[in-house]
């Protein structure tokens, strides 16, 4: 509401933010730990990945609601899975709010772009290593507001009639709006090129394999 | 080929949004500076400065529980004093303007340029403006008061509105032509048009005298008339101060009779007329007035002036701010009947009620504000050399405005070039970059509307808002406000007529005695304090729903409850 600006739920002591990091860096280690070994690249990659993304989304603050992060998560989620799209977005929340302003609406922002991973990677935005830039397009309209959705809860403290929370997200509508705007000119100018670093390129190791599977056994 | 008309019609369209970028203006902390200040000591300066050639003309008013004799005094433009004069006899507040009157001559005789000085002791001064010699007085019987309304000259006549009635003056002698008794005034000055001279009373009495001395008069309303009465193109525009609010009055000037009226808020200023304007303000706000058939308001800002209002430069018009030190409004009036109003600090900050003096000379600008604590502040434009190349102004090169328009041209620019070369992705990737800039130039706009939108639409819910049985009867079916501070609520009621909440809780702080912080903001007025306790934010809620726009944009009905409580208290 207007004549709460810079109000997101309830103010935490120094004690929950850091038990609420803990958990939300446990989430992050427990989506990123897996059956698969990461190989040193892999790490690398992600490392890159959160702290540019982050370092840009702490740029771009002055531009309300513009939020590239959005259309990564998406992306990363797309090329590399929900699980590691879902822990990419855990860390970048968390690194770029260590800059920004950490609190209460971390774990919600967190939880909004790790569930635009999800999306990410359940929208069939890349097939059979094929980028599709309209379903991205599309999806990046829609991350928007379901991220709007789920940041939004951040301001339920037990005071908020539904009535008062649906007003609260009527609105939000218009930022919802320009966000949006925002994912869309992210995927249409650097969503070919980003999903192209993130796509899984075989090893010469697994090349080698892969041709003495279908070749040497004969030889 | 056909694509490239169409190309040039779309760019062509497309690049409307950006012409309104190059109309900024500069403020008046960029265009002045402070040139000198004269200090009067222990007085108030409670009616404007007045500029005359190379000369600025001040009056002082005694102040309650002060010593230094109220006076009036010539500068130079330099600040350097000419001649001063005491009035040891006035002893109550001096607020009747000066009155500058041109030499000429008439059927009682010659006189030259005159400053005339109307006094609370009931004395009429006209002396040399060169030099501050007495050329004449005359002394009206003061009740309590003497003079404090704003004087006319007329052909060869000085016309004073006495403490109980008017009075022709020969301008030339100072002689009494004659003599008319009225209603107790205080603050009433006179004005002059259709055969008629107008004037106000305290019991609300609206007063004709005709040049023979004949008297007509009209019953208004049991308020008071602290104002001359405004000749418009529709009428008569005379302002009834109630205890609460006021009223406006429009009427036919020569029939006395009533043709409109209108509610505003309480102790009004001193209206100014200009064109078929008229600018006025109260406790609540700012009022522009279209008074070319039938004066209509046609805009209003929130502001609290009581006082005078004066032309400026630039057609710009400036009146203070009766309270701590907000400043001055400075108003820039714009198409459609309209003005924006900003804040100006300068040093006269704080409860005056007397407008600005101002002086366009060849070389310059001047502006003089006199303050409450009876000291006068000129500030100057920059000196230009007279007769040589004109110096180019100073530009404030606004780079983030520049840039986006840089971006906004690039963006069109790069979409019709691959419109042209058929690149229908990469047109949407410069259209996209176009759509996002504009998104981002009016978001915080389209949010504003779409939040008022939303208010309109909203059905008016049930008074939830619960009755206080410890809160005084009379307050049923008015507007009330409670301020809960510290734990406690602090609520008062009886209010009619606050169109939006933030008069509304200016109008109860006042009566509640409580100390409120805003800032005006892109999106309307935000408040930040009360009694300087900020909290994590306020909220407030309109029978009992939490609402969503700025206090000054959300509307009331007569009977609405507004609750101001810190967000942490929800």
């Amino acid at each position: 509401m207007f004549q709460a600006l810079g109000t997101h739920g309830p103010e935490l002591s120094p004690t929950m933010a850091l038990v609420l990091d803990i958990i939300l860096l446990t989430a992050a280690f427990w989506l990123l730990s897996g059956p698969n070994r990461r190989s040193a690249h892999d790490v690398v990659l992600m490392a890159t990945l959160v702290v540019s993304v982050s370092l840009l989304r702490v740029v771009m603050q002055p531009l309300p609601n513009v939020q590239p992060v959005t259309a990564a998560c998406l992306l990363v989620g797309a090329q590399l899975g929900a699980r590691r799209g879902a822990a990419f977005a855990v860390m970048v929340a968390m690194l770029s709010n260590f800059i920004m302003g950490d609190g209460w609406w971390t774990v919600f922002q967190a939880i909004g772009w790790a569930s635009v991973a999800v999306l990410g990677a359940k929208s069939g935005l890349v097939v059979d290593g094929v980028y599709n830039a309209g379903r991205t397009a599309l999806a990046a309209i829609g991350s928007a507001f379901l991220f709007g959705l789920i940041v939004s809860f951040s301001i339920l403290d037990g005071t908020f009639g539904p009535v008062d929370f649906a007003f609260y997200l009527l609105n939000g509508l218009p930022f919802d709006a320009l966000h949006a705007l925002g994912n869309v000119t992210f995927t249409i100018w650097f969503g070919a090129w980003f999903s192209s670093i993130l796509a899984e390129r075989p090893t010469l190791e697994a090349l080698e394999y892969t041709v003495l599977d279908g070749h040497g056994i004969d030889a | 080929m056909g694509q490239r008309p169409f190309a040039f019609a779309l760019l062509m369209a497309l690049m409307l949004p950006m012409l309104p970028t190059s109309a900024e203006t500069s403020t008046f902390e960029e265009q002045f500076s402070l040139e000198w200040s004269h200090d009067f000591g222990d007085v108030y300066i409670t009616t404007a400065p007045l500029f005359h050639g190379e000369q600025l003309f001040v009056r002082t008013s005694a102040s309650w529980g002060g010593h230094d004799l109220p006076s009036i005094a010539s500068f130079d433009l330099n600040g350097e004093l000419l001649w001063s004069f005491s009035n040891s006899n006035s002893t109550q507040h001096d607020m009747s303007p000066f009155l500058l009157v041109k030499s000429g001559s008439g059927a009682c005789g010659v006189w030259p340029w005159m400053l005339i000085t109307g006094w609370s002791d009931g004395t009429v001064e006209a002396r040399s403006p060169t030099d501050g010699r007495l050329l004449w007085s005359y002394h009206s019987e003061p009740i309590t008061w003497g003079i404090t309304g704003s004087m006319v000259a007329y052909e060869d006549q000085i016309i004073i509105p006495t403490r109980s009635g008017l009075s022709s003056l020969c301008a030339s002698t100072g002689a009494a032509q004659w003599e008319v008794e009225t209603g107790l005034g205080w603050r009433n000055g006179v004005s002059v048009g259709e055969g008629s001279f107008y004037l106000g009373d305290e019991s609300g009495m609206l007063w004709a005298v005709s040049n023979n001395a004949t008297v007509r008069s009209v019953a208004l309303d049991d308020g008071k008339i602290r104002h001359a009465p405004l000749l418009t193109p529709a009428g008569l525009f005379v302002q009834s101060q109630g205890v609460r609010s006021s009223t406006v009055y429009l009427i036919d000037p020569g029939t006395l009779e009533v043709k409109t009226t209108m509610k505003i808020g309480g102790s009004p200023a001193i209206p100014l007329g200009f064109d078929h304007y008229v600018l006025s303000a109260d406790s609540e706000s700012v009022r522009l007035y279209d008074c070319t058939m039938n004066c209509t308001m046609t805009d209003q800002a929130p502001f609290r002036s009581n006082g005078e209002i004066a032309a400026v430069h630039d057609g710009h018009y400036m009146l203070p701010y009766n309270g701590d030190a907000i400043g001055w409004a400075l108003l820039e009036l714009g198409n459609n009947s309209t003005f924006e109003l900003q804040t100006v600090a300068t040093g006269a900050d704080g409860y005056s009620t007397a407008a600005p003096a101002f002086l366009q000379t060849d070389t310059r600008q001047l502006v003089a504000f006199g303050s409450d604590d009876g000291e006068v502040f000129v500030y100057s434009t920059q000196e230009k050399a007279v007769n040589s190349e004109p110096i180019p102004a100073p530009h404030d090169f606004n780079w983030l405005a520049q840039g986006v328009v840089f971006l906004l041209f690039l963006s069109l620019g790069g979409a019709a070039i691959q419109l042209l070369r058929n690149q229908g992705t990469s047109v949407l990737k410069f259209l996209s970059v176009y759509v996002l800039l504009i998104g981002l130039l009016v978001v915080d706009d389209v949010a504003l509307q779409w939040s008022e939108w939303i208010e309109d639409s909203t059905p008016t819910s049930e008074n939830k808002e619960p009755w206080n049985e410890t809160w005084d009867e009379s307050w049923r079916g008015t507007q009330v406000v409670t301020i809960t501070l510290g734990g406690e609520d602090f609520t008062i009621g009886g209010f009619e007529n606050y169109t939006n909440v933030f008069e509304l809780t200016e109008a109860a702080c006042d009566e509640l005695d409580l100390e409120i912080q805003s800032e005006s903001t892109s999106m309307g007025q935000y408040i930040l304090a009360f009694e300087n306790e900020t909290g994590e934010g306020w909220e407030y809620t309109v029978d009992g729903r939490l609402a969503s726009v700025s206090s000054d944009l959300k509307p009331l009905d007569s009977s609405s409850r507004v609750h101001w409580y810190p967000v942490e208290a929800r």
